[in-house]
């Protein structure tokens, strides 16, 4: 199956607002994909990684879990520094739903 | 791509002045950082401040690919960010280290890229040495406290074993917004200490749906492992405190909560804490918008044409007779007038910023004189004319250079005859009708009368055990020929005398005067125009001779009351019970026609001093775009500058100042003639002890 997004580059601040647009219509066109191609992140910031965070948030609240595929070295180290791992986010948001 | 390439190389090209304008104004905004340190060793918003010139210096140095900026101002940086983090302490040598880095990086900027300068380059390397001396300096002293604990603020966190904290952090909203991002915080702090057990509350973090991206809903908590002082922890959450609540807890005593700081979520400005320290001059830039001097100049040479223009037509106007041609006439001449002071008011700029570069010049030439002075600067926002403000600037500073060397003496001199050991030195400027009044104002040794006479009778510029007034006595400093090999240092004596400071006034149509009490101190008054390129004029005519004075220096004008006047049209009336010197511009330019029967006396006032000049008719208000005198009328004294009138006529602007010497002049004429002719100046000498 196709990923149901592909992680651009950078995800950072500047990035968000368009990303969230974009999500938004992938979701809305594949409900039952939740895999996230997650290998060409080379830049990800804190508005990134929030972002990241809702995306599960929503996912979990209609029972899904994210999938990351093939995260890049940034991302993980990213989510590492923040305490965060994949099964953090998918974690949490289960617990908040 | 390769038009990309061509495309980002325009712009870069396009962009580099602004860059090199924009840098030097850091740069400017670091060097009066680093001299107010100098009064404030301690101050961290001082420190925060200046360290983020530096990174902006950096930063856009590094767009412009001006690699040996970066790699420069790279280790200026690293210095600051040790002082910044209290490893490195102050001390005046450091202080004079940075103000010379400061001093390289402009030179840097000014060569460009791929031109390092060769002839810098040694000392550059040397710069760069003392600079990682000066960070390696702190370690060593870290080191050595570790075995052997001293005292000093600088060693104390090395005093302290290693230690853990609890630190919680709640970002605000606004936090990505004010472009923080607790990402790059947690990796500044894993530079000095060991992060564990961090973990990131998402609580808050709602669904992607209902998510504003941009707004931040993070909390994080985290161990933090490390040897530094909890002020250290502060400043790393300095940049983002007005956007973060944060605890720090001290897990030695784990009960003991350390003072919690709550600033959450307040409105935040990321320049706040820069625009406190470096003053309204950097940072208020971003509410300006930039633009070329050269194009603001065309603008106000066009003005002036088409207030030329203006006047022609207006006189047209009059001539026909019509009356709605002149009400439309007289609105645009309005719109035109109010254009004028507009665009006057684009090119004015306060004073103070000119003052402030002479902040360094105090510093270092009282340094290298072993003298200990006070700068003070008053009147800073005092504006005028750019254009006059270039062009003063060197006169002033060979007046302040003058004042450190020769009026202000050493602390063991000021000790001697009772005074305080620091010497005074003020400048100070306002306005006053017109003109601006700029004072170099020292509590030095004053001059030296004395001396003064014989070197003027030595060099046959006073007859030999004549013994001129006071004031006289003083105006001879500005007398070429006037200094001597043996004052001439090489601090004021630069082959720039005191001549050619009264020249360089002179020209903007200023004045200069001097007052001197001696053993108590000098005050160097210099008086400009606010603007070289238009003021309002009062036009008069004297036979078919046009004259206009500046309007802010017509007092009133007067019926002339028949006053007796010598041969070069010099006289007194009297007006309101007191005397008024008086000359006729008629006998003093040796004007054709008879004198007027109704002729009448304008009262100006130049300075501090009154005086009237007799006209034959009074011709009003005008717009005066002012126009250099040719070559051939330099010498003429009295005016200023000429003007052309609507109808192509040309009128001469009268130099208020310098008339008023000719009015007051009670000298025999064939004497009043040799001294007005050469009296520009010389280089001062104050001293008899030096």
């Amino acid at each position: 199956m196709n990923p149901l997004i592909q992680l651009p580059d950078s995800i950072s601040v500047s990035e968000v607002t368009g990303l969230r647009e974009q999500w938004l219509q992938a979701m809305e066109h594949q409900p039952d994909n939740t895999l996230i191609d997650a290998r060409a992140v080379v830049d990800i910031d804190g508005a990134g990684i929030q972002l990241l965070a809702a995306l599960a948030q929503s996912l979990a609240a209609r029972g899904q879990t994210l999938q990351l595929l093939a995260p890049s070295a940034t991302l993980t180290e990213a989510l590492q520094r923040m305490g965060l791992t994949f099964a953090t986010l998918s974690q949490s948001s289960e617990a908040v739903a | 791509m390769s038009t990309n390439n061509d495309q980002d190389a325009e712009f870069i090209a396009q962009m580099l002045p602004t860059f090199v304008s924009e840098a030097k104004e850091q740069l400017d905004a670091l060097e009066s950082l680093l001299l107010k340190l100098e009064d404030a060793p301690a101050d961290r918003e001082l420190l925060d401040a200046l360290f983020r010139c530096a990174h902006t210096v950096k930063g856009s140095a590094g767009l412009f690919g001006l690699d040996h900026v970066v790699a420069f101002t790279h280790h200026l940086e690293t210095l600051l960010d040790l002082m910044r983090e209290d490893q490195c302490p102050w001390s005046s040598e450091i202080s004079t280290l940075l103000l010379e880095c400061t001093d390289e990086i402009g030179r840097l900027i000014q060569v460009g890229p791929g031109e390092p300068g060769s002839g810098g380059a040694v000392g550059r390397i040397d710069l760069v040495k003392r600079l990682q001396e000066a960070c390696a300096g702190r370690e060593t002293q870290g080191e050595g406290a570790t075995s052997a604990p001293v005292s000093g603020a600088s060693i104390i966190e090395h005093s302290e074993p290693s230690q853990g904290w609890r630190i919680e952090a709640a970002f605000g909203p606004d936090t990505f917004r004010n472009g923080l991002d607790p990402v790059a915080l947690l990796a500044h702090l894993s530079g000095f200490g060991r992060i564990h057990n961090a973990q990131t509350d998402l609580a808050r973090v709602p669904s992607i749906e209902d998510l504003d991206p941009e707004s931040c809903h993070l909390r994080l908590h985290f161990d933090f492992d490390s040897t530094v002082t909890r002020e250290r922890i502060d400043t790393a959450f300095s940049f983002v405190k007005d956007d973060c609540t944060y605890e720090v807890l001290s897990l030695g005593a784990a009960t003991h909560k350390v003072e919690a700081v709550k600033n959450a979520f307040k409105e935040h400005e990321t320049k706040a804490p820069s625009t406190k320290v470096a003053g309204p001059d950097t940072t208020e830039s971003t509410k300006f918008i930039r633009v070329q001097a050269d194009r603001l100049d065309t603008v106000i040479n066009l003005l002036g044409e088409l207030v030329i223009a203006g006047a022609g037509a207006e006189m047209l106007a009059r001539q026909s007779g019509q009356a709605p041609l002149l009400e439309a006439n007289r609105q645009i001449s309005q719109l035109v007038e109010e254009i004028r002071n507009g665009t006057m008011q684009l090119r004015m700029v306060p004073i103070g910023e000119t003052f402030a570069r002479f902040r360094r010049t105090v510093r270092d030439v009282a340094a290298s004189l072993d003298k200990d002075v006070l700068l003070e600067i008053e009147g800073g926002e005092t504006e005028l004319d750019k254009s006059v403000v270039e062009r003063i600037t060197d006169p002033l500073m060979h007046l302040v250079r003058n004042a450190l060397d020769h009026g202000l003496e050493t602390p063991e001199q000021r000790a001697a005859s009772g005074k305080s050991t620091q010497g005074r030195l003020k400048l100070a400027a306002h306005h006053d009708s017109g003109n601006i009044v700029i004072r170099i104002e020292d509590d030095g040794r004053g001059i030296d009368r004395q001396r003064v006479l014989e070197r003027a009778w030595e060099r046959g510029l006073v007859e030999r055990g004549v013994v001129p007034p006071d004031a006289e006595i003083l105006a001879l400093i500005f007398r070429p020929g006037f200094s001597t090999a043996e004052s001439v240092t090489n601090l004021s004596g630069r082959g720039v005398g005191m001549d050619v400071v009264l020249k360089n006034i002179e020209a903007l149509r200023g004045s200069v005067s001097v007052l001197s009490d001696q053993g108590q101190g000098t005050t160097v008054e210099v008086r400009l125009p606010l603007t070289l390129a238009i003021i309002d004029g009062f036009l008069v005519s004297v036979g078919r001779a046009k004259f206009i004075f500046p309007l802010d220096s017509v007092i009133e004008v007067i019926k002339d009351s028949a006053a007796r006047l010598d041969d070069r049209g010099r006289g007194v009336i009297e007006l309101r019970g007191h005397p008024l010197p008086v000359v006729d511009l008629r006998a003093l330019y040796g004007l054709e026609g008879t004198p007027s029967e109704r002729a009448s006396v304008v009262v100006i006032q130049a300075g501090e001093d009154t005086y009237g000049v007799r006209v034959d008719a009074l011709l009003g208000q005008h717009q005066t775009v002012i126009k250099p005198l040719g070559r051939m009328f330099r010498s003429l004294r009295g005016m200023a500058g000429s003007s052309i009138l609507g109808n192509g006529e040309v009128a001469l602007i009268c130099d208020v100042n310098s008339l008023c010497g000719l009015a007051m002049d009670s000298t025999p004429p064939h004497t009043a003639r040799s001294n007005s002719s050469d009296s520009s100046g010389s280089e001062l000498v104050l001293s008899s002890t030096n």
